[in-house]
């Protein structure tokens, strides 16, 4: 059980980002609501790639055959910020636009069908 | 009990068993089986001579992924672009009027000295981050993800004129592509000469100098390129914004 329980950090990001934007009653709170959302993904595939006792997967001055950390996963996860750091300034983009066109930013006063 | 209060605890319920269901079947904590990473850990110094493998899967092992990765930045960047240009016309180089209504800004003598003085310590620590990518941790993208915020400091020190003066809009848009071209161009140029698409053709040199690992530094410097540009178009249309005045109600 307690080789599961470093798991628990990725799931708590997730689910406290998923109440946030549940709850949320503003646009910009609910983008940044997904980014922490996102992020536990980032924890979560760092963890995977871990070896008890390793090291980084650079070479500078540990020898080669130093046990070290699966750097697949860590290229992954740059991949996955990178990502999410756009998508991020896309929404932003987006709820600036809204914000123009309706004059709030409350996703209960934006009623989906309305052009 | 509502049918939302319900329908939330369902949802809940449901998401626990999902969740508990995933972890139930992962390996445990620091035992990862998966083979791939142990194997580019131990064949990364002999077949591509640099010391970070993080940056041979990036830039070499995976390269293709990396530039369907540079291409969401592109596309983003693109997007984020049409969005806030919506309603209005296309931003230049030209200097813009100033807008009235909007008293230009105060900024206090602090803010002032400490963005400037930080703006040398950003090009200098993110420019070594950033051209690095084999022989330390760091690379391209996180160099100039950072880079970019010089431009960011520039803004807050002296506000959006200078901004625009140290980062035109044309040369940005002109770096981007160059970015966003050369890594294709470098694969077909590697394909052409290899046959690979993104075969390591040039000579990989020793490990630890700062010309080694073949095309991996190479690369590395076009994605910056095209990160440092694209963040920096984006303050730029951010940055626009604030100076925006709301439309005036039609008579």
């Amino acid at each position: 059980m307690t080789g599961y329980l470093a798991f628990l950090v990725p799931a708590w990001i997730f689910v406290i980002g998923l109440y946030g934007m549940a709850t949320s009653r503003n646009l910009v709170h609910l983008i940044m609501c997904l980014s922490v959302t996102q992020s536990s993904t980032y924890v979560l595939i760092l963890e995977v790639g871990y070896r008890l006792g390793a090291t980084a997967p650079v070479f500078s001055d540990v020898l080669p055959t130093v046990r070290a950390t699966d750097p697949v996963v860590q290229a992954l996860s740059l991949t996955d910020i990178v990502v999410g750091a756009t998508v991020t300034a896309l929404l932003l983009a987006f709820a600036l636009r809204v914000y123009k066109k309706r004059g709030t930013v409350d996703p209960r006063e934006l009623h989906p069908m309305r052009g | 009990m509502t049918i939302r209060g319900i329908l939330a605890g369902a949802a809940c319920a449901l998401l626990f068993v999902v969740l508990a269901w995933g972890f139930h079947a992962m390996p445990a904590f620091g035992h990862y089986p998966g083979p791939y990473g142990a194997v580019i850990d131990s064949a990364v110094a002999q077949e591509r001579h640099l010391p970070n493998a993080i940056s041979a899967v990036n830039f070499d092992y995976r390269g293709v992924d990396t530039l369907g990765e540079e291409f969401i930045l592109f596309v983003a960047v693109a997007g984020i672009t049409m969005v806030l240009r919506f309603d209005r016309e296309r931003t230049t180089d030209d200097p813009l009027p100033a807008k009235h209504g909007r008293p230009p800004s105060m900024r206090s003598e602090a803010v002032k000295l400490f963005s400037i003085a930080g703006v040398g310590l950003t090009i200098a620590f993110c420019t070594y981050l950033g051209i690095h990518p084999h022989l330390t941790p760091g690379g391209g993208f996180q160099g100039a993800a950072m880079l970019a915020g010089f431009t960011a400091l520039v803004f807050v020190g002296l506000g959006f004129d200078a901004f625009r003066r140290i980062a035109p809009q044309s040369a940005n848009e002109t770096a981007e592509a160059i970015g966003a071209g050369a890594y294709v161009v470098i694969g077909l140029a590697t394909m052409a000469i290899a046959g690979t698409f993104l075969a390591n053709v040039l000579p990989l040199g020793g490990e630890g100098e700062f010309f080694s690992a073949g095309t991996i530094p190479l690369i590395n410097f076009f994605v910056g390129l095209e990160v440092v540009a694209g963040f920096v178009l984006m303050f730029l249309e951010f940055a626009n914004e604030t100076r925006i005045e709301a439309p005036e109600p039609k008579a």
